[in-house]
């Protein structure tokens, strides 16, 4: 089959693998498995979703008085900050597609530079509670809600460090996704540079965009269900 | 090469993102005032006279979904792409909520059961069997004393009841 259009056809791409019949099929199919890669994903971060929706209507004022603790401008610029790289992300895919190598790159360029903003933001946010010795499970260390000195919390709190140790885990595995994603889109705007992609061959910078809106969207939830409600 | 052999298939031009961009900046905008400002419950309260609980949570959450779905459908190309990867998606989306409705379902109304519990143990058949052979009890409950007065509802099984409610403070 494969034969016959190497004879026939139109010349191959050299991107084509030998068990696709064409570009499309193999974009297709590539598609579908990242697809279905973010399905296991959303399940990963379904388990601690529910984690945190469980423990939220065991202990309502838990979380009420524990989610005071969190800079909710640090968390707000960040949420800014992971849309536009979201943008930028999606005009880069989209000049890919009309041939566009150089802006391509530029926009990765830029969605990378949003990404390291938003790291940097997190790394102010950890070290802040890590010398409020605001740390998950037990080793949490901070007497302000025992002393009632938390702005806004009258009643006494019990166990906050569950509400850190959700936040740390949810955060922290959110946080490893970006860095993830930074590396990825790294390559895929080395590779572009290089020539490697066209309107014919384009997949890889789709399938990195694809995720990186999937980092966008657990943070699009993360955000105010942490921070603001 | 089929219906798509045109060289650009469904290309959106560039304001397309810029304009869903900015939905998304605005409405994470009236998230953030809304979550920190704003206390609607006593809002409506005040000017409708109608008591609700949880307003808040709603629109925060209404207005983050809405986010999600443009970003599925814009960003990620759900709207122009195979309908299959949407498929994929909104059928794991759907079992997800399964997750977390049964579950919801259980441990929102564990409470209730505990309560009837003592209706449940004389009235389901199911234990009658224990009845008849007391020391089976000692297996599905593992208590440490003797179970060959463990009648159902006794005192027994109202420690387990208090043991568990305290083992989930912690």
């Amino acid at each position: 089959m494969s034969q016959a259009i190497d004879d026939h056809g139109p010349r191959q791409h050299p991107a084509l693998a030998h068990h696709f019949n064409d570009m499309e099929q193999q974009h297709e199919s590539l598609k579908m498995g990242l697809w279905l890669f973010l399905v296991t994903e959303l399940l990963l971060f379904g388990g601690l979703f529910g984690v945190y929706v469980f423990f939220r209507v065991w202990h309502p004022e838990m979380f009420a008085g524990a989610s005071k603790m969190l800079n909710t401008w640090l968390g707000t610029l960040n949420a800014f900050v992971l849309i536009a790289s979201s943008v930028t992300v999606a005009l880069a895919v989209r000049c890919i597609r009309l041939d566009q190598p150089k802006k391509t790159v530029w926009y990765l360029l830029a969605t990378i530079a949003f990404a390291g903003v938003f790291m940097i933001v997190k790394y102010f946010e950890y070290t802040h509670k890590f010398h409020a010795g605001l740390f998950p499970g037990e080793n949490f260390n901070n007497l302000d809600f025992a002393l009632g000195k938390v702005e806004g919390v009258v009643a006494p709190i019990q166990n906050p460090h569950v509400f850190f140790s959700i936040y740390f885990g949810m955060t922290g595995l959110h946080s490893l996704h970006v860095l993830g994603g930074m590396f990825f889109l790294t390559w895929a705007a080395w590779r572009t540079s290089k020539g490697a992609y066209s309107s014919e061959y384009y997949s890889p910078v789709e399938l990195g965009g694809l995720y990186w809106h999937f980092v966008d969207l657990i943070w699009i939830y993360l955000f105010p269900l942490l921070y603001l409600i | 090469m089929s219906a798509h052999s045109d060289k650009h298939p469904h290309v959106p031009p560039a304001r397309v993102y810029y304009g869903v961009g900015a939905i998304l900046f605005i409405l994470t905008a009236i998230t953030v005032v809304t979550g920190k400002c704003l206390q609607l419950d006593s809002m409506v309260e005040e000017v409708f006279k109608l008591k609700f609980t949880g307003l808040n949570l709603i629109l925060v959450m209404a207005a983050a979904t809405i986010e999600a779905v443009l970003v599925a459908l814009f960003f990620m190309n759900l709207l122009y792409d195979n309908k299959m990867y949407m498929l994929i998606f909104v059928g794991s989306l759907m079992f997800l909520s399964f997750f977390f409705i049964l579950t919801l379902f259980d441990t929102v109304h564990r409470g209730r059961v505990y309560a009837e519990r003592d209706t449940i143990w004389t009235e389901s058949g199911i234990y009658d069997k224990l009845r008849a052979n007391p020391g089976a009890v000692r297996s599905i409950h593992g208590h440490d004393d003797a179970p060959g007065s463990d009648a159902p509802g006794s005192d027994a099984a109202h420690d387990e009841q208090d043991s568990e409610a305290e083992g989930r403070d912690h």
